[in-house]
């Protein structure tokens, strides 16, 4: 009996794989959101809205699924324009941020999706 | 990006997707960015119109009749008080630069320099600290001189972020470069050439009105289509 050959995954990418296979960042919605508040730390709802071409309800949905794994806290501010939601990146999150920017920093050049840029 | 899972919607993602969702993010940054820059271009008109207004209010009579030692205090005091607002601004910008650098870098594969980056930025910080809040409490033609070598050192510092942040540099930035870089030549050049201390007042006043236009244009008038949506 002859075993199966199992195709060798390049590190970079199986370490890859071990950051996406966490439910938190299944989504490209969600890794936008992180990598925005990685950069700005603090972000309002409106600003992720147009960041993520979300509906307010998918957002939230996002928001709350980040929020219940630590990644970052929602809350609500009082500025002179009224009531603001604002996502505010914790140290959970800026660590897995750091994670996502070194495995970005690690894939191989040229590895894309022929469609880069989702309209 | 996997077939039927848009950004709005909760389907997986995979590592074809990552690169592409960072240039996504870096041309909605681009906006963003440019909108807080404007606080950046503000600060340092605001200090740098502090930087001679002081003087010209503490020739008035009523603080006149103070004693050298007090006018010293409250000259250094507010100028101390100017270059830390305007260093804490800029530290904040500077940093939200590095990090959008960061993320470029890491898009482009190439590494970054973080671990120099901090020390750099704290010695350079404390040098401009102590070094206009010295020279702005003389008025002598070295002191005029010295100060506008570490507003140099700032302009440099700015062009530096201002590529670190920006790919290519907006309108504003070159805009608020050169106005900082002119008003630096010109001022030596009214000293040092013409003998005119009033040339160095003029030039900075008209940095100052370039700054302002840089930051109400940075605040207001950047198109939407720059968040890359």
């Amino acid at each position: 009996m002859v075993a199966e050959a199992t195709p060798e995954v390049p590190g970079p990418l199986a370490s890859l794989g071990e950051q996406f296979s966490q439910e938190e960042l299944r989504s490209s919605a969600r890794i936008l959101i992180m990598l925005s508040l990685g950069v700005n730390r603090r972000m309002g709802f409106a600003a992720l809205l147009r960041l993520s071409h979300c509906a307010k309800g998918s957002l939230s949905y996002h928001l709350k699924q980040l929020e219940e794994a630590g990644l970052l806290r929602v809350s609500t501010v009082f500025t002179l324009g009224g009531p603001r939601v604002v996502a505010e990146i914790t140290e959970k999150g800026r660590e897995r941020y750091s994670g996502l920017i070194d495995e970005l920093q690690r894939l191989p050049v040229g590895r894309e999706a022929p469609q880069s840029v989702p309209s | 990006m996997n077939e039927g899972s848009g950004p709005g919607g909760s389907g997986d993602s995979d590592y074809t997707d990552l690169r592409a969702l960072a240039r996504r993010f870096l041309a909605f940054e681009r906006g963003f960015l440019r909108r807080q820059w404007a606080a950046y271009y503000a600060i340092w008109a605001c200090a740098v119109t502090g930087y001679f207004l002081v003087p010209f209010l503490l020739s008035f009579t009523s603080f006149a009749a103070l004693s050298a030692t007090a006018h010293y205090l409250i000259f250094a005091g507010v100028d101390a008080v100017l270059t830390i607002a305007a260093l804490i601004v800029s530290v904040l910008i500077w940093g939200h630069a590095e990090r959008t650098f960061d993320v470029r870098s890491a898009v482009d594969g190439r590494p970054s320099l973080t671990s120099y980056r901090n020390l750099l930025r704290i010695a350079i910080i404390l040098a401009l600290v102590v070094g206009i809040v010295t020279v702005s409490t003389r008025s002598d033609l070295a002191s005029y001189l010295l100060g506008d070598a570490l507003l140099l050192v700032l302009s440099l510092f700015l062009l530096l972020h201002l590529r670190r942040a920006f790919r290519p540099i907006p309108v504003e930035g070159w805009l608020a470069v050169t106005a900082f870089v002119g008003a630096i030549a010109c001022s030596y050049g009214s000293l040092l050439l013409f003998d005119y201390p009033l040339g160095h007042e003029i030039a900075w006043f008209a940095a100052v009105v370039v700054w302002l236009g840089c930051a109400a244009y940075s605040r207001f008038g950047v198109p939407d289509e720059a968040e890359g949506s």
